[in-house]
């Protein structure tokens, strides 16, 4: 296949592409956003779109008693609170919600590494845009990545470098809240100072103290806890959500975001 | 050219074949499957390490562009291997044992050898994408579980499709 070299300069040769291709892999990776953009951009996901969709499609099929009774669960819950709403106060005006959501069906999703990443079939025409939340029925799903006009990239909160906001409780202490890569059911609270009492069971909302997800909807139960270095304590959070059957989500469109971000960049400016 | 088509052929069903694995076969975070690390060990032993990891590279790549995950970890784990496919040969097989052009699979080189060639470049697979994924040494303990765990599935794997397509004298 190749003439005779002496073996020392083939040696230099090979190690030269190894350092190249390697290279390039480690920009791939450090590029990641790029690679999310061409990955649901219009070519990319025709090449693949038709493969997953009927895949997709044929998931859809076979789970659809799951997702009726998940459904029906949801929507009994939403006309109790209804309800609830109606009998409080009817006189107070509710023509623009704070928050608005816009459903979608998964396309790919995946559980089994460090960053998972999940597709949408919702884009910037239905009104998707990049940080925006995403929801489920069951709890937080992820923030949108990036965007094209027919799908988005969702970073999901199964990735070791996404965490949310979250809370114990209604009125709780608060931490950051992410995923410790080993299970797809479970998310670690930290920095929960170490005079709050937590019981096992109790519940874990989202604080809404970030303009991305509406607060308190709830993530999941709080599980065993353990002290780190005298000084916080780490909980163990068990999801409502199963990440591996989840087929619809919401994502949440908040009306002040614009508004919040600028209040907070210009007083960042100032504080300069 | 004959020998270039059967080698695209292969390469597209390793590539497809993978793809479709990646995307639908999930079975949490403890375990990531992959085929594609048999196309590189089996390519053929005398082949320039350069080949390789062009190879390598274009199948890693392919893999991370068709699969929603991070772009760049397989190609990475894929080019270290196939880098490190020619030391690890001379390594296991003696010297003139195996013919320039013969592809170097479980009827050629026996089981055993086989066997701790595939394991040898797998684990470097392994350890290379686990390394590239999380982009630090600070996951390494609850990541050896995740390692043996894949290790173990893809070397069974790697034996089942080496044994069912390619073991040419089973019959």
């Amino acid at each position: 296949m190749t003439k005779k070299r002496s073996p020392r300069f083939q040696w230099l040769v090979s190690l030269l592409v190894f350092i190249v291709l390697q290279t390039i892999s480690i920009i791939m990776i450090s590029e990641s956003s790029f690679f999310q953009q061409l990955k649901i951009s219009g070519a990319y996901m025709s090449i693949r779109g038709a493969l997953s969709k009927s895949g997709a499609e044929i998931k859809y099929y076979f789970s659809l008693r799951d997702v009726n009774r998940e459904l029906a669960a949801e929507n009994e819950a939403l006309l109790a609170e209804l309800e609830k709403l109606r009998e409080t106060d009817c006189s107070r005006d509710t023509s623009e919600a704070k928050y608005t959501y816009i459903s979608a069906q998964i396309v790919a999703n995946s559980t089994n590494n460090k960053q998972n990443f999940i597709i949408i079939d919702k884009g910037r025409r239905d009104g998707v845009e990049e940080d925006m939340g995403v929801v489920s029925p069951n709890g937080i799903v992820g923030v949108v990545s990036k965007v094209s006009d027919r799908y988005s990239y969702i970073i999901s909160l199964l990735n070791i470098n996404q965490s949310v906001s979250a809370r114990i409780g209604r009125e709780g202490a608060f931490g950051p809240l992410f995923w410790s890569g080993r299970d797809a059911s479970r998310a670690v609270l930290t920095d929960i100072p170490q005079h709050i009492r937590v019981t096992v069971g109790d519940t874990i909302f989202t604080s809404g103290y970030s303009t991305i997800f509406p607060p308190d909807i709830p993530i999941g139960t709080a599980g065993r806890y353990k002290i780190i270095r005298g000084t916080h304590k780490e909980i163990q959070v068990r999801f409502f959500q199963d990440f591996k059957t989840l087929k619809f989500v919401r994502v949440v469109k908040s009306r002040d975001k614009q508004e919040l971000d600028n209040l907070i960049n210009s007083n960042e400016a100032r504080g300069r | 050219m004959k020998q270039g088509v059967d080698k695209m052929v292969v390469f597209l069903s390793f590539l497809i074949a993978q793809v479709l694995v990646s995307s639908y076969i999930d079975f949490g975070p403890m375990v990531f499957i992959v085929l594609y690390p048999l196309f590189i060990i089996a390519l053929p032993a005398g082949m320039s390490s350069v080949y390789v990891m062009l190879w390598a590279f274009a199948i890693g790549a392919g893999t991370d562009l068709l699969y929603n995950g991070m772009a760049g970890i397989n190609s990475a784990a894929a080019v270290m291997m196939a880098f490190l496919r020619q030391p690890v040969q001379t390594l296991i097989v003696r010297k003139g044992e195996l013919d320039s052009q013969i592809r170097p699979g479980m009827y050629e080189m026996g089981f055993s050898r086989f066997l701790a060639y595939a394991v040898i470049l797998l684990s470097i697979h392994h350890i290379t994408y686990i390394l590239a994924e999380s982009f630090s040494f600070a996951y390494l303990s609850g990541n050896l579980p995740r390692f043996l765990i894949s290790l173990a599935i893809n070397t069974t794997l790697l034996l089942l499709i080496e044994f069912g397509l390619f073991y040419k004298n089973w019959k």
